[in-house]
């Protein structure tokens, strides 16, 4: 990766949607090199999608929450592929540390946390949830997406 | 609170910062929807997806942005092409009348991508990416020597992370 990779990422991340020709009018370069260093990016699999950042406060989701599961270690995979499916579970994650798996989710008032907390902890071989409700700066921000 | 947002154009933006809810109609999902698969979808393409002109789906583009349901658009990147080994996740727990402190403290740390109040396990929850294991020890320590911190407990995440950010919805 050069200069000119590492500008295109930086103009994609604040805006996806920058046409190539005004990033080549920028870097002072030819579109037809930018259309060919971002195919080189996703080729590679730097780049691995674009993606519209939602604020979810707009759309009546009030937080986000990062739930922390302790489960059966033998089943965690299947834990895993449980958790993603449920709504409103947006990440969904193993871990090494004093859980065994991870979830972020995004939840609009107390009760429906609570349902939320209630679908994690039926799902088959999870023993114990813990959850960290987040208070503010719910706002999805870009460097989020990074992950 | 379910009010319409082509209503609330006309009382004015100000008024809408204070609305709690605002009710999306199948159109803006289906625009949401695309864009959150692909975020670079030309308009053109939306537009005959959703059998509408371009010219709607820009108008309606620009107002979600204008609402703030939109913040962006971004790329996916994927952290360990670019040397970033690890993500880990930090639950700490620190003295409640320094909370800012200690929020402005970590925030300046530059691999922390997330650091937020929160309630419950920790009074703080924080999210960071580093390139390799010594690093991650080395920011754990570094927040662990603040004074105002009592402890952190280290979560690394390990095998694919699962991302559906589909599974919000957008009306309910």
């Amino acid at each position: 990766m050069d200069e000119i990779d590492l500008a295109i990422i930086e103009y994609l991340k604040k805006d996806a949607r920058t046409s190539f020709r005004e990033i080549a009018r920028k870097l002072g370069v030819s579109p037809d090199t930018i259309v060919n260093r971002f195919r080189m990016l996703q080729k590679k699999g730097i780049i691995q999608g674009s993606t519209v950042v939602i604020n979810p406060e707009k759309i009546g989701y009030r937080s986000m929450v990062a739930l922390m599961i302790d489960a059966e270690p033998e089943h965690s995979t299947q834990v895993l592929n449980k958790l993603i499916e449920i709504k409103d579970i947006i990440l969904a994650t193993k871990v090494v540390g004093d859980c065994d798996l991870m979830a972020i989710g995004v939840v609009r008032d107390f009760e429906h946390l609570h349902d939320l907390i209630v679908k994690v902890a039926t799902i088959p071989h999870v023993k114990d949830i813990q959850v960290a409700f987040w208070v503010r700066n719910m706002k999805i921000c870009p460097e989020f997406f990074i992950i | 609170m379910v009010i319409y947002y082509n209503v609330g154009c006309k009382i004015g933006w100000k008024r809408w910062e204070l609305l709690a809810r605002v009710k999306l109609d199948e159109i803006d999902i289906k625009i949401l929807r695309i864009l959150q698969r692909d975020g670079r979808t030309p308009f053109t393409d939306i537009a005959k997806k959703c059998n509408v002109s371009t010219d709607t789906i820009i108008r309606r583009f620009n107002k979600m942005k204008k609402m703030g349901i939109i913040s962006g658009t971004t790329i996916l990147l994927n952290p360990k092409k670019l040397g970033y080994e690890y993500i880990a996740s930090f639950c700490i727990n620190v003295n409640y009348p320094h909370i800012n402190d200690v929020i402005n403290f970590i925030r300046r740390i530059p691999e922390v991508l997330i650091c937020v109040p929160s309630i419950g396990k920790c009074n703080l929850f924080s999210v960071a990416i580093f390139k390799d294991i010594t690093r991650l020890s080395e920011v754990r320590d570094l927040i662990k020597s603040h004074p105002h911190v009592k402890n952190v407990s280290t979560n690394i995440w390990v095998g694919q992370v699962l991302l559906c950010p589909e599974n919000f919805e957008f009306n309910f």
